[in-house]
């Protein structure tokens, strides 16, 4: 593609390449967008699970903490 | 064989309705107790002030000592409601809106501690807890912000005090007025107020007035602990749908709903805690974390509204004030900050600063938060001491 020569296309055909271009850029855009959104959509399915990890959230001081030591120990 | 099993799923719905209904009730009794506990605090700290609540509370005259108040109290009990709830009983109680104000800034801040706890499951894997850190303390960095704008504002000009006093005569009626409106809540709640106030009165005489604000104190954590986690199950259905209905759109929708199931849920630190996973994962970005966070900051101020409503008679007026001040505190925070966009950047450019040196050094991820929540604000009561 990046070597494609477009010197010999008229303006018209030119117009229209882009025309068609942008219309495929936009359907991939789209299809882009919308699977983020599923994907959200997904990750809201599972608040039950989310909820649950909140509530652990000492446990994740002290695991945190650990690794804090650990990380100064291998710094020295 | 069909028969059978039509039966038994029958009975399986009428077990989950018996059991919604009772969990229902158990919300209703479990507010009932937030209430009546708030006003023990009011008639506890009365009765042991002898009304003289601003003389007990002189420490808290430097509006900087009462933030840190709000700041170190929330970030032990990690809990704003319960703090907010507290603030409320003690205004009730004859503590001046003037101190109260900042202690109610402070429990802002003081909050963001849950989520920046949650943020820490993620240290596993390091662009992951790089993203979950910054999702939890963007919240951080938006209260700090909101305090240094507007607690010099409010101790000058007073404009939160001011505008919560004019809403709150509105519903209440005014110093002149009697509240006869809000008087239901006294005949329902004074009963088990008077019985506290005998079992304390039976334990240690002297000391009753006090030992029934500590009653009131443990029994207001009890409930935010139980409601929250009552709630949790109970409105998990409608804060999915509220959440997948704001996917995909502006951020007032991200700020409308993340108000509306922090008010489900009645915990601001649930709400943004919940957000932590959703950055974390990659699949939200810190764009649309952000307005659902102010919305929590929006949301919570319905348990300290809740609380007032405790209080009748000479206080209710004031307290009513005080919970009101949270409201449009919160509020006018998200309205100037987020809607000036230099000032909506500045919490997000902070946190991803922050998150990204935090993910490559551990260390500074831990001294950030001793510091933030527990040695400045140390710090500063040690200052305010030897000067004082």
């Amino acid at each position: 593609m990046e070597n494609e020569d477009f010197s010999s296309l008229s303006k018209k055909k030119l117009k229209k390449l882009i025309r068609e271009t942008q219309d495929v850029l936009d359907q991939l855009k789209a299809e882009l967008k919308m699977r983020k959104l599923d994907k959200r959509h997904e990750e809201i399915d599972h608040l039950e699970d989310h909820f649950e990890d909140a509530a652990h959230n000492l446990s994740n001081l002290k695991t945190f903490i650990q690794k804090v030591f650990a990380e100064m120990r291998k710094d020295k | 064989m069909n028969d059978i099993s039509t039966s038994g799923k029958n009975e399986t719905a009428n077990d989950n309705i018996a059991l919604r209904i009772f969990q229902w009730l158990l919300v209703l009794l479990l507010i009932y107790l937030l209430i009546t506990a708030v006003g023990m605090i009011g008639s506890g700290f009365k009765g042991a002030t002898k009304g003289q609540a601003t003389d007990l509370f002189a420490f808290a005259t430097n509006p900087f000592m009462g933030l840190i108040v709000g700041v170190i109290a929330t970030a032990m009990i990690q809990s704003s409601s319960t703090v907010t709830s507290i603030i409320v009983g003690l205004v009730a109680g004859g503590l001046s809106v003037e101190m109260a104000v900042p202690m109610i800034m402070g429990a802002n801040i003081g909050t963001t501690i849950t989520n920046t706890i949650v943020s820490l499951g993620h240290i596993n894997k390091k662009k992951e807890f790089r993203r979950a850190f910054a999702a939890a303390t963007v919240h951080d960095f938006f209260n700090l912000m909101a305090v240094a704008i507007f607690l010099p504002i409010e101790i000058i000009f007073h404009p939160l005090q001011k505008a919560a006093r004019y809403l709150a005569s509105h519903f209440v009626g005014g110093e002149n007025i009697s509240v006869k409106g809000l008087n239901f809540i006294k005949p329902i709640t004074k009963p088990v107020i008077t019985e506290f106030k005998k079992l304390a009165e039976m334990i240690y005489d002297q000391g009753a007035y006090i030992l029934l604000v500590v009653f009131g104190i443990v029994i207001i954590f009890l409930v935010i602990i139980f409601i929250g986690k009552l709630l949790k199950k109970l409105m998990v259905g409608r804060a999915k749908n509220i959440m997948h209905a704001s996917i995909g759109r502006g951020p007032i929708s991200g700020i409308t709903s993340g108000a509306i199931v922090t008010v489900l849920v009645q915990s601001s630190s649930t709400t943004t805690s919940l957000m932590v996973p959703l950055a974390g994962s990659g699949v939200f970005k810190l764009k649309q974390i952000y307005p659902f966070t102010l919305g929590a900051n929006i949301g919570t101020t319905i348990t300290a509204l809740l609380a007032a409503t405790a209080i009748s008679g000479d206080h209710a007026m004031v307290a009513l004030q005080i919970a009101l001040v949270h409201l449009i505190y919160n509020i006018s925070a998200v309205l100037f900050i987020y809607g000036i966009k230099n000032l909506r950047k500045l919490p997000i450019r902070g946190a991803l600063w922050l998150a990204a040196v935090a993910a490559e050094k551990k260390l500074y991820a831990l001294l950030y938060m001793i510091g933030v929540f527990f040695v400045i604000p140390g710090l500063l009561v040690f200052i305010y001491q030897l000067i004082a």
